[in-house]
């Protein structure tokens, strides 16, 4: 079962096996949102979560692929409890410094061993360069810089991995959403906006087509005959809820915007019987 | 009111690159285009606004786009004097519906008119599709085609000139 965790009207799938499901067996895309934690600062490629339209999100719960939930109101946690956590936090990063300053003096001493040779043959020549007569072959055993490493070697905090969890940790208990009816953190249940959204979008997932927002183009959705990865979309969808006036200037505006970028602007509104019609707009090519 | 006033009120408008009705003093017998303007009017369909929106669409499509063939007719439930014409001798006829820019239509009236008109076309089998001509109050008239259904926009042809400005772009950032 999918999870959906809503917060304030917003539909957000955390599990990248969740996400990968609604794309490629539900069809729908939603919008990566995330920053990734190795490119953190460029908006070019994101990463979870992903953000799915109220649209998507109400037709997951509909067709039982999925639940709503949200995290319950997290208790007040006492002064003394937040310190602890901080204080084992610290205490967890203390351990994997040592840690990792062992692990690197173990290698350090490693490597110097395999370069004993060298740095000998190093030493050598600069006391020859200085007159002095060069020393017998070197001793087996520790070199100098060998038994000195354990005071010498230098392993600052800053060098020190920190791992960054990027799967969401739960911090509490969470609650399942009813997404018929309103509450905070799902608004949208009633309104006739929506509902009239709801329709459109539902009438155009069913005919085939990939269906996201349509806002950088000044509409309601857009609709692409096929994964947005490989097409250009074709139609820019407006929803029209029932009875209400259409300025004609809004409509000279969609149609001019539709011929420049190439897509045919369809007016859609949903009947009472939830029949959506559609009327497409185009330049009639009268010069 | 009556065509005389009509073709004064239609002289004051200073636009000059527009077909316009020349004045006359009303002892000369109106012409054949003032006829049509009074065959509109007594249709008594709609009111004058709109009539007049549809009269200055009707002199655009013959006079200034040269259509072969343009009549009107009234839709009375709708309040509208619609046009049929078509643009070429070869073409069928097309169904145009003048309004003037402050009007505004619901979805569902568009629809209404579509089916209306289109029945005034007797072409069952064909989609109901409509050309509606938005009557600026400068009289600037655009077009636009309103059609049942999904309609696939035009594919983008002109892959050839997108290429050579993105090429023409690199070369100025090469040699820059």
């Amino acid at each position: 079962m999918l999870r959906i965790h809503v917060l304030a009207g917003q539909a957000l799938v955390w599990r990248f096996e969740d996400a990968r499901e609604i794309r490629e067996r539900h069809r729908l895309v939603g919008t990566l949102v995330g920053a990734l934690a190795r490119t953190p600062r460029q908006n070019v490629r994101l990463g979870l979560p992903l953000q799915l339209l109220p649209e998507e999100a109400r037709l997951l719960a509909e067709m039982g692929a999925a639940v709503l939930v949200r995290s319950a109101d997290a208790q007040p946690q006492g002064q003394s409890a937040q310190a602890s956590e901080g204080q084992l936090y610290e205490q967890g990063l203390e351990e994997s410094y040592q840690e990792q300053r062992r692990l690197a003096a173990q290698e350090r001493w490693a490597q110097l061993a395999n370069l004993a040779e060298c740095i000998a043959q190093g030493r050598a020549r600069k006391q020859q360069q200085r007159g002095k007569l060069p020393d017998t072959a070197p001793l087996p055993g520790p070199t100098e810089e060998q038994e000195h490493l354990e005071s010498a070697f230098v392993f600052p905090h800053e060098s020190m991995m920190v791992q960054l969890p990027t799967v969401w940790p739960c911090p509490g208990q969470e609650e399942q959403v009813d997404w018929t009816q309103p509450s905070r953190d799902w608004p949208h249940a009633g309104h006739q906006e929506h509902e009239t959204r709801y329709c459109v979008f539902r009438d155009l997932w069913g005919r085939g087509y990939y269906v996201t927002s349509g806002s950088k183009f000044g509409g309601d959705f857009l609709v692409y005959p096929g994964d947005p990865m490989r097409f250009h979309a074709h139609y820019i969808a407006l929803c029209c809820p029932p009875g209400a006036p259409l300025p004609l200037c809004d409509i000279v505006a969609a149609a001019r915007l539709g011929t420049s970028v190439k897509k045919t602007v369809l007016l859609c509104s949903a009947g009472e019987d939830g029949v959506v019609i559609y009327t497409s707009l185009q330049w009639s090519g009268l010069q | 009111m009556r065509p005389g006033a009509v073709a004064a009120q239609l002289c004051s408008h200073t636009c000059s690159s527009r077909l316009r009705p020349v004045a006359r003093p009303a002892a000369h017998p109106p012409s054949a285009r003032e006829r049509r303007f009074t065959e509109m009017m007594s249709m008594d369909v709609a009111d004058s606004t709109q009539v007049y929106a549809a009269f200055l669409v009707y002199l655009d499509l013959l006079e200034g786009r040269n259509w072969p063939e343009v009549t009107c007719f009234g839709l009375g439930e709708l309040q509208l004097v619609c046009l049929q014409g078509r643009e070429r001798e070869t073409e069928s006829f097309q169904v145009v519906v003048p309004t003037p820019v402050h009007m505004s239509f619901s979805h569902e009236r568009i629809r209404e008119i579509m089916k209306k008109a289109c029945a005034q076309l007797d072409k069952p089998d064909s989609p109901l599709s409509v050309i509606l001509a938005i009557v600026e109050s400068d009289s600037t008239i655009v077009y636009y085609k309103l059609t049942d259904g999904f309609i696939m926009p035009d594919p983008p042809d002109d892959t050839e000139d997108k290429d050579n400005k993105q090429w023409r772009k690199k070369r100025k950032k090469l040699f820059k």
